[in-house]
């Protein structure tokens, strides 16, 4: 994991917003009916992939740019019900940069520091952008 | 014989888990709950959720996490099998763990407690980290874990025991 040090020059401004795509698998089925979103969503890539070891995001102006409005239901299902914002403030206040890589898609970015230990952090900064019903952040009710 | 150190003894039923695994059919929804249950048959529907859940995973294709994330590895989830049956004991007292793909290619198996939450990252064999919060007080606490899961075993076991309250 690359060790995040100084803020980089092309790090995204601290207004914009990213998202998280939650594949449908990881939603945890609970006893009350309800399925949670835990931190396990929220894990960069691997080194094999992406020697930065980034956490992938999609960039929301840049979406929009393209036509794409993600809070649509009709966007990136059947797969990914659930779509998680991250506020780019939020994640450099945490020393977490986000880098546009515009591979594989231009909206996409990577947040660079994302190990173990900073996951939880990641987790707790998340909200749903958009979620079906039954579906719950981790240890909510 | 569950607290041993891996590599020189296994559990029968993680072997049968290991070999069986993803072979099973699909689970039905009332089969995924998150339950903790009681009764002969437990041991049997246990691992059955188990494979069936490693079956889901195995099923996944490249890119499956919407970026580019590739399929997780045979021998990630039959080292991951072989925990869980190194944990039963401690572990079936316990509700169901969440066991989720990661797109670095790790297999996260998380317990939630009234006292701790209990992560556990396979992220290939003998490479597992163990990552223990007390839900009390927040501190944490990170452990590498080769084949000695001993640890593992002991967190779930404290976190069975009854949560006094501090005066």
């Amino acid at each position: 994991m690359k060790v995040v040090g100084a803020k980089p020059d092309d790090a995204l401004a601290d207004d914009e917003v990213v998202i998280r795509r939650v594949p449908s698998l990881q939603l945890r089925p609970r006893a009350d009916g309800k399925r949670e979103v835990s931190k396990g969503s929220f894990a960069a890539s691997s080194k094999a992939h992406d020697p930065e070891e980034g956490m992938s995001v999609d960039r929301v102006a840049v979406l929009t740019a393209m036509g794409i409005d993600p809070a649509d239901p009709a966007q990136f299902l059947p797969e990914f019900e659930v779509l998680m914002k991250l506020r780019v403030r939020d994640l450099h206040a945490q020393g977490l940069w986000v880098v546009p890589r515009t591979k594989p898609g231009p909206a996409h970015c990577n947040v660079l520091g994302v190990t173990s230990n900073k996951r939880k952090t990641v987790f707790a900064l998340s909200e749903f952008l958009r979620r079906p019903e039954d579906v719950v952040k981790a240890g909510e009710l | 014989m569950s607290r041993t150190h891996l590599s020189l003894v296994r559990e029968p039923r993680s072997e049968v888990a290991a070999t069986s695994m993803l072979s099973l059919k699909e689970s039905s929804p009332d089969e995924t709950a998150t339950t903790s249950m009681v009764g002969s048959d437990f041991a049997d529907s246990w691992w059955k959720k188990i494979c069936c859940r490693f079956d889901e995973i195995d099923k996944l294709p490249p890119g499956w996490d919407g970026y580019d994330a590739d399929r997780i590895a045979k021998s990630t989830m039959i080292f991951s099998s072989l925990l869980l049956g190194n944990v039963y004991d401690e572990a079936k007292r316990l509700s169901f763990p969440s066991i989720n793909p990661m797109s670095n290619g790790s297999i996260i198996i998380e317990w939630r407690t009234k006292s701790h939450e209990i992560t556990v990252e396979v992220n290939n064999t003998n490479d597992v980290d163990l990552l223990i919060e007390s839900l009390a007080t927040g501190a944490t606490s990170q452990f590498h874990i080769t084949s000695d899961f001993s640890k593992i075993s002991d967190v779930l076991e404290e976190s069975i025991r009854p949560v006094h309250a501090i005066a």
